[in-house]
């Protein structure tokens, strides 16, 4: 996903390809004190769902203060709970995890005795729109755009298309990161 | 009007269905101009077949602009332009009174044993038509819109009904220290955000 890492750079990541590295919990200690980074934000979820056959990339950011980030690709293998568990295994302890991608099984085997063993806190669950809207809405209103809302979508459809639409970001072709559809030709 | 809806595995179509129309005195009615298409979508569209019936209605990430509005809707008129969040709450009930508008008691599908009402998700979140339609039935519209100025394109503001508010939350429940540092998973929207 060569277009999802260079949209991260253009917000100022500086990013550092580490596409060998087995083992991200390893790598990230490396970028933090030998610690781990304070705070994991799993935005993967589920959607391992739907990708297409052969290789899963996955993409990991991590951003320090001067917003110097690295990124790493891992190979084919990671299901969704392996993000969750990566997840556990990169975090500091100590540290907290927030998952916002949705998570829907019930059954599934959680390596309680890190979690405990880190003291981690772990938080999750969907968003509650209203109560963050009076912070975020200065920002939208800022001449320079400085939550780069403009610059997400990658296409803007009629509403005829939206078979076409489902179908491409679902393949994660033609660049496709975000569509918006926009019924009347808004 | 024409809508997207579900027909099944990886199939979904634009159909023509009935306009809706002002049910309850609080809602409202929106013509849409613009609705975004999230990766949770997908899981319709890929998995949880079971859980949604051929012609529901998706979508969950729309603006537009107030068509019509029931009796009880005052703080958003015909004319106005908004943003709708994906949540459907009341904004009075005791969640609501602690913000968590996704566990709202007035419009939680009890019978699912599910938080709060969503647009266009399944039978476990109210099976209520989404917002993927040239026009929306908004639920407790005496609280949800969020009314946006005219000017900047709707791409400035049409993120507020769902990717901003999640990436916004997802940090703040990070808990990240002072000049901490955080690892992201995944370069989705909302890891962009």
């Amino acid at each position: 996903m060569p277009e999802r890492l260079e949209m991260a750079r253009r917000h100022g990541v500086h990013t550092i390809d580490l596409r060998e590295h087995h083992d991200i919990a390893e790598a990230l200690r490396s970028l933090t004190d030998g610690r781990g980074p304070d705070s994991v934000i799993d935005a993967v979820g589920m959607e391992a769902h739907g990708a297409p056959l052969g290789k899963l990339a996955q993409q990991l950011a991590g951003m320090l203060p001067d917003a110097i980030a690295a990124k790493m690709t891992e190979k084919a293998g990671i299901d969704r709970l392996s993000v969750l568990h990566a997840s556990i295994d990169t975090v500091r302890r100590g540290g907290t995890i927030s998952l916002s991608g949705v998570y829907g099984g019930m059954v599934d085997p959680m390596p309680m005795m890190d979690l405990f063993d880190k003291q981690i806190q772990l938080r999750m669950g969907q968003a509650n729109v209203k109560r963050w809207i009076d912070d975020i809405m200065p920002l939208l209103q800022e001449e320079s755009d400085p939550l780069g809302v403009e610059d997400l979508a990658t296409h803007k459809l009629p509403l005829e298309q939206a078979p076409h639409a489902y179908d491409i970001f679902q393949k994660k072709q033609d660049g496709a990161i975000k569509i918006l559809l926009q019924p009347n030709g808004a | 009007m024409r809508a997207v809806a579900y027909h099944g595995k990886r199939d979904v179509r634009v159909d023509t269905v009935p306009d809706p129309t002002i049910e309850e005195p609080t809602d409202a009615i929106v013509r849409i101009t613009s609705s975004g298409i999230c990766g949770s979508d997908l899981h319709l569209y890929e998995v949880l077949g079971a859980f949604i019936e051929e012609g529901d209605v998706l979508g969950h990430e729309p603006m537009g602009v107030v068509e019509a509005v029931g009796p009880e809707v005052t703080q958003i008129k015909p004319g106005d332009r908004v943003v709708i969040p994906f949540n459907i709450s009341c904004g009075h009930c005791f969640m609501c009174d602690q913000h968590l508008y996704s566990q709202c008691e007035t419009t939680q599908v009890r019978d699912q044993g599910k938080g709060a009402s969503l647009f266009g998700y399944t039978k476990l979140y109210g099976q209520v038509p989404g917002g993927q339609a040239e026009l929306l039935r908004v639920p407790q519209a005496h609280f949800g819109p969020i009314k946006v100025p005219e000017g900047p394109p709707d791409e400035r503001f049409v993120y507020l009904s769902d990717v901003l508010p999640t990436a916004w939350q997802a940090v703040e429940y990070a808990a990240i220290p002072e000049g901490g540092t955080v690892a992201v998973f995944g370069l989705g929207p909302i890891g962009q955000m």
